[in-house]
């Protein structure tokens, strides 16, 4: 029952991205569809917070290093009712709180404002640093990106995360293999991630990063080690739900138009989803 | 002026100690630099609220900015020129722009580190820190300054930026005869109008050594101290432009967007004909020696201040 129920929380979200980018012109889609099931199974079947409680001191955090994905991040707490969904009406036009970057001065339950990557893992270091010290239980989720994995600060701290045993502290890796241009692989090699996290002192788990059953049993099993920070590497599909862009590092960005095909194709395939898991009449 | 002469990184980590035991939220932050900055008498007496990064300023300031999310007063130190350049980025967003109450603390700033090279000195901090949104620029010339900058930037909630100086020097006045507010700039002389000189940070006292020199010679001389380089004192700043004949800038800082740049941004749209001139460092001069020799090299004596001015007056 919980499964389905995050299923169709994750299938609004992508119905956010895809009629925000649709009607409003330029997004990320592509990353924003690859890490949806994620952002579903923290807020649905993970997090401690409070919706009518945004700035509980004790709830648990999330900060989107990869803060390009913030279509994945407003449809999510969208559904999780911080804010109303017209407020995507606004996306790419002066004065919006849903720019595209998340601000947490903007939009309510956004934990910490993000853009530049490579921020996220010592910010959330610095959250679960507290939480430590102060013996409060909260833990700190950070979502990065896989290309993202260049930036050296992450590397810094993820140094300091175990050296103060941060296990209150995990880190997602949404594994699309896919960045603005092209393959990881070709851009710059992150195959061994996992050996990787594990040399700097994690605790790493790969998983179906689609899969709400296994995403939801490995979060629930969080901390993977005592004493060691986690990190989830999560292999994903980049504008997964999309069928004719899934896969093809083209649709980082997505401005399809109104009209166009693509548009038709999208929201095609969206309806088409609903009507297999039998959500509409 | 008093000849005593205390060290700043001393008299930095008295206070430092003192503002941790009163207040436990306050978090001192080393980037390996706990001996440099001096925070060593924290890290003994309260080692509880120290904190250690290592050689990683950009961590530390996310780190720092976590921190301050959840209720913490972090101070975090490192050299200057690392902790704000390296880490630029990382200040601008997650301390500017998210306005984190985050204490940062760009030690060995200006010159002091002239041995060592230019990739040690910080003489475009200034420039950077005062750009960013929400941030308040403190430049503190003497050790009053330096402790007086230090508690201010704990009563204020919000990020702070303090250009650390190194080396020992004597004080421009008797400190139970001055007052220290962020945003307040200080007459330290005022015997007329026809140069006026604004000084800040450690070439406070060659500021005001040059201008005895001048008010010798018979000028009528201003001298104002602006500790606080971001807000600036506007007021106390136009007041004096109105009548001045000349006003001159000294800064132991690039002359591209620092202190004097502050000041000619603040005085673009107000009354006054005074020639303004910014004392600084060149644009280009990279250069090492001792840190007399360099700031003499630099033209940032008070001799040289003195002959820069009087070449202006005289033309």
């Amino acid at each position: 029952m919980q499964i389905e129920t995050i299923e169709k929380k994750a299938f609004n979200i992508r119905k956010h991205i895809v009629h925000t980018v649709i009607n409003n012109g330029d997004g990320h889609a592509g990353p924003s569809l690859s890490c949806t099931d994620i952002l579903a199974t923290l807020y649905f079947g993970i997090m401690d917070i409070k919706v009518d409680e945004p700035k509980y001191p004790n709830r648990d955090r999330f900060i989107l290093s990869a803060g390009h994905k913030c279509l994945a991040l407003y449809g999510t707490l969208i559904e999780k009712g911080f804010e109303m969904a017209d407020v995507m009406k606004t996306y790419n036009m002066l004065g919006t709180k849903v720019p595209g970057h998340p601000d947490m001065k903007k939009f309510t339950g956004v934990d910490f404002s993000s853009g530049a990557l490579g921020h996220g893992l010592p910010i959330g270091s610095g959250m679960a640093l507290s939480a430590k010290l102060k013996g409060e239980k909260q833990r700190v989720f950070v979502l990065m990106g896989d290309g993202e994995q260049g930036e050296g600060s992450n590397w810094e701290a993820a140094m300091f995360a175990s050296h103060h045993c941060l296990d209150n502290l995990v880190g997602i890796i949404d594994r699309n293999g896919l960045q603005i241009n092209g393959s990881t692989l070709e851009v710059l090699d992150t195959r061994d991630l996992r050996e990787r996290y594990s040399a700097f002192g994690w605790s790493v788990k790969v998983v179906d990063g689609h899969n709400i059953e296994e995403l939801l049993s490995t979060f629930q099993s969080i901390p993977f080690q005592k004493g060691k920070p986690s990190m989830v590497i999560a292999n994903t599909i980049k504008s997964k739900g999309m069928p004719f862009a899934e896969g093809d590092f083209k649709y980082h960005h997505w401005n399809p138009g109104k009209d166009s095909q693509e548009a038709k194709d999208a929201l095609d395939a969206l309806e088409h989803y609903a009507k297999e898991k039998g959500w509409t009449k | 002026m008093t000849t005593k002469k205390r060290n700043p990184r001393d008299a930095f980590g008295e206070a430092l100690l003192e503002l941790g035991k009163n207040n436990s939220c306050v978090m001192a932050v080393s980037c390996d630099s706990g001996s440099g900055s001096g925070m060593n008498p924290f890290k003994k007496e309260l080692p509880q609220q120290y904190l250690e990064v290592g050689i990683s300023e950009q961590n530390a300031i996310g780190v720092s900015a976590g921190l301050a999310e959840s209720g913490y007063i972090p101070v975090v130190s490192a050299i200057a020129p690392f902790i704000s350049m390296r880490a630029f980025e990382q200040v601008r967003n997650d301390l500017g722009y998210a306005n984190m109450n985050v204490k940062v603390i760009g030690s060995s700033s200006g010159l002091s580190h002239c041995a060592l090279g230019s990739t040690h000195q910080a003489i475009e901090d200034l420039t950077l820190m005062r750009s960013i949104p929400n941030m308040v620029v403190l430049n503190p010339g003497d050790v009053f300054e330096v402790e007086m900058s230090l508690r201010a930037a704990i009563d204020h909630q919000g990020p702070v930026y303090i250009r650390m100086p190194r080396h020992e020097m004597a004080e421009p006045l008797d400190a139970s005869e001055r007052s220290f507010e962020i945003g307040k700039g200080e007459y330290l002389m005022n015997t007329g109008d026809d140069i006026v000189i604004a000084v800040t940070g450690t070439l406070t006292i060659d500021g005001l050594m040059a201008a005895k020199i001048l008010d010798e010679m018979g000028f009528g001389v201003k001298v104002i101290n602006f500790t606080t380089v971001k807000p600036l004192d506007t007021g106390i700043l136009s007041e004096a432009y109105q009548n001045a004949k000349y006003l001159f800038t000294v800064e132991e800082h690039s002359v591209i967007g620092g202190f004097g740049s502050a000041v000619v941004e603040a005085l673009a749209a107000t009354k006054g004909k005074a020639p303004i001139h910014i004392v600084g460092i060149a644009d280009g001069s990279i250069n090492t020696g001792p840190y007399r020799e360099l700031l003499e090299a630099y033209g940032l004596t008070w001799e040289k201040i003195v002959d820069r001015i009087l070449f202006v007056v005289k033309k």
